[in-house]
C-alpha cells in the first residue's frame, strides 16, 4: 500500500481521512515518538495508530502505556493492540516480600505461541520489526475484568454468594486450569491479578492477559502465580477484600459486633487482610475456606504446585454444586 | 488384634527402603561419600564446620563440596554476551567459595586428598534441587549435607526452599540439615 492507498483505507475504516503527510515506522525502538496518526509497518502489514492503552487499575488515574498502541490493522480491517518491545526491571512487592521483576517481550511472544487457540488466553501473533524488536499484535478483548465484574455487584454478599458466585467459581476453575496447563508447559503467567482476567462479551470466555513479567527462576517458580490465584479467589468469593480498615463501611454494625477475629484469620502476605471468610460469612463452605486458609498466617503446609490447589478446589466445587470447569 | 499387627508390619515393609539385616559385622572404617551443597550463606559455613569435625576423625570419609550456579533465563538476560559474562563471574565466585570451604575443612585436619570440589549449573526450567538430584544419581553418595537458609513462610511460598524440597525429594540417602 502506498500513502494515498493507506489514507483511503483509513477513511474507509474510520470515516476520517488522515491529514498531512503520514509518518511510517519500521523500527519501533523509539516507541515514545510513535503516536496517533502514524503508521507502523511490520513485514507486509500496515498498522494505523490511533492511541495508546492506559493502565486503568483500581480507580487510580489512568497512566498511558506508551509502548502499547491501539491501531487499525489496515490489511485485515480490524482493531488491534500492538505491544512494542519495552524492557524494564523493577522490584515488585508480593505482600511485603520484595521480588525482582523483569519485563520480557520474548516470554510473552512464546506464551502467545503456546496458547494459540486456547480460549482461556488472549490471542495474537508476534512480528519482529526491521531491527529485531519483538512486537506482539493482539486481538482486542471486548468485555470486562473480574475486578470490574465484582465491583459492579450491587446485591448483598449472601445473595451474591448463593446466586452469582457458583457459576463464577466454575469459570474461575476453568481459568485456573488454564494456568496449570501453562505451568505444565514450563511457563508462568507472572502477573496474575484481578484486572488481568477478562470476560469476553461475545464468546463468554474468561481470558488471561499480559504475560510479559518474568523473574529469576527459583526453587518454586510457580509461587508468584499461586499467590495471585489465591488473591483472585479471595476477591471473588468475598465480593472484594476485607481488611481491618474497610470492615466498618463494608459490613453492618451488628455484623461487626458479632465478629471474632484471631491472628490466624489474616493473610500471610497482607497484615490486615482477612482470609478466613467463614468468620465473616458462615455460609461459605469449609472446603472453599480451607483453600483460602492456605494463604493465611495459619498455614503450615504450603501448596507445592497448582495441581495440589486444584485438588482442593475440586472438593469446593462439589460442595458448591458446580461441575468444576473442564475437570 | 494379631491380624492387625501383621498388616501393619506388611505396610511398613512396603513403604520403607530396603534395610540391611541386623547383626552383620561391619569392616571399619566404612567408606562414606558425603556431598556438601554450599552457597554463600552463613549456615553453609556452619554446615561445613559441623561436617569438618566428623570428617577429620573418620579417615574413610570423602567430602565433595558442590556449588550450583543458577544460570539466568534468556527471558531475564536475553543478550548472549551478557549471559556469558554473568556465568563467567558466577564460575569465578564459585571457585573462590569452594576453595574457602575446602580451606576450612583442611584447617580442622581433613586431608586435601579426601576433599573434592565440583561446580554444577542449572538453567531454567531446571532448579538447584534438580541439579543436586542429578548429581546424587551420577555418583554414589551416602549423605548430603546443607545449611538451612531460614526463610520465612511467605518467602518460601514465593521462592520455594531448597532444603524442604531436598528433604522431600531425596530418596535412599541421608540428608543432614544444619540450621
Amino acid at each position: 500500500m502506498d500513502e494515498s492507498q493507506i489514507k483511503e483505507r483509513v477513511e474507509e475504516l474510520t470515516d476520517r481521512a488522515p491529514r498531512g503527510k503520514l509518518r511510517f515506522f519500521s523500527d519501533t525502538s523509539r516507541y515514545m515518538d510513535i503516536g496517533a496518526g502514524d503508521v507502523i509497518r511490520l513485514a507486509d502489514r500496515h498498522y494505523f495508530v490511533y492511541g495508546e492503552e492506559t493502565e486503568g487499575r483500581f480507580g487510580i488515574d489512568e497512566q498511558p502505556k506508551f509502548w502499547v498502541k491501539r491501531a487499525w490493522d489496515l490489511e485485515e480491517g480490524e482493531r488491534k493492540i500492538l505491544k512494542l518491545a519495552f524492557f524494564e526491571t523493577f522490584t515488585m512487592d508480593v505482600g511485603d516480600v520484595p521480588v525482582e521483576c523483569f519485563r520480557s517481550p520474548r516470554k510473552e511472544a512464546r506464551i502467545l505461541e503456546k496458547t494459540r487457540g486456547d480460549p482461556s488466553f488472549m490471542q495474537g501473533i508476534t512480528r519482529e520489526d526491521e531491527v529485531g524488536n519483538v512486537v506482539r499484535i493482539l486481538d482486542r478483548i471486548r468485555g470486562t475484568s473480574i475486578y470490574k465484574r465484582i465491583q459492579n455487584v450491587t446485591s448483598d454478599h449472601e445473595t451474591f454468594f448463593r446466586e452469582t458466585f457458583p457459576p463464577l467459581f466454575d469459570s474461575l476453575l476453568t481459568a485456573f486450569r488454564a494456568i496449570r496447563r501453562l505451568h505444565e508447559s514450563g511457563e508462568i503467567h507472572g502477573d496474575i491479578r484481578n484486572d488481568h482476567l477478562w470476560l469476553e462479551r461475545e464468546t463468554g470466555h474468561w481470558r488471561w492477559i499480559d504475560f510479559d513479567y518474568t523473574y529469576e527462576w527459583t526453587e518454586n517458580p510457580f509461587g508468584v502465580d499461586l499467590y495471585g490465584l489465591g488473591n483472585i479467589l479471595l476477591f471473588t468469593a468475598g465480593m472484594g477484600f476485607y481488611s481491618l480498615e474497610n470492615l466498618a463501611y463494608r459490613l453492618t454494625e451488628e455484623h461487626i459486633e458479632r465478629l471474632t477475629l484471631a491472628e490466624d484469620d489474616f493473610s500471610l502476605f497482607f497484615a490486615h487482610r482477612i482470609m478466613n471468610l467463614r468468620r465473616l460469612f458462615p455460609y461459605v463452605p469449609s472446603s472453599l475456606n480451607r483453600v483460602l486458609m492456605r494463604f493465611s498466617r495459619k498455614v503450615e503446609v504450603l501448596y507445592a504446585d497448582l495441581a495440589e490447589m486444584m485438588e482442593e478446589l475440586d472438593e469446593a466445587a462439589e460442595e458448591l454444586g458446580v461441575d468444576g470447569g473442564d475437570a | 488384634m494379631a491380624a492387625d499387627a501383621t498388616n501393619k508390619d506388611d505396610r511398613n515393609k512396603e513403604e520403607g527402603p530396603e534395610v540391611r539385616p541386623p547383626g552383620r559385622p561391619l569392616e571399619c572404617p566404612q567408606p562414606h561419600k558425603l556431598l556438601a551443597a554450599v552457597d554463600e550463606s552463613r549456615n553453609s559455613v556452619r554446615a561445613v564446620d559441623y561436617l569438618s569435625v566428623w570428617a577429620a576423625c573418620n579417615e574413610a570419609v570423602e567430602v565433595i563440596l558442590v556449588h550450583v550456579i543458577k544460570e539466568p533465563s534468556t527471558d531475564v538476560l536475553p543478550d548472549q554476551d551478557e549471559r556469558d559474562t554473568y556465568i563467567r563471574q558466577k564460575e569465578e565466585a564459585a571457585a573462590s567459595l569452594l576453595s574457602k570451604m575446602k580451606e576450612r575443612l583442611e584447617a580442622t585436619g581433613v586431608p586435601d586428598t579426601r576433599i573434592h570440589t565440583r561446580t554444577l549449573s542449572c538453567s531454567p526450567p531446571a532448579t538447584v534441587v534438580e541439579a543436586l538430584l542429578e548429581e546424587k544419581d551420577r555418583d554414589e553418595y551416602d549423605t548430603i549435607i546443607l545449611g538451612r537458609r531460614g526463610m520465612s513462610k511467605k518467602e518460601e511460598y514465593i521462592f520455594g526452599s531448597v532444603t524442604n524440597r531436598l528433604v522431600r525429594e531425596m530418596a535412599d540417602i541421608s540428608v543432614w540439615v544444619v540450621a
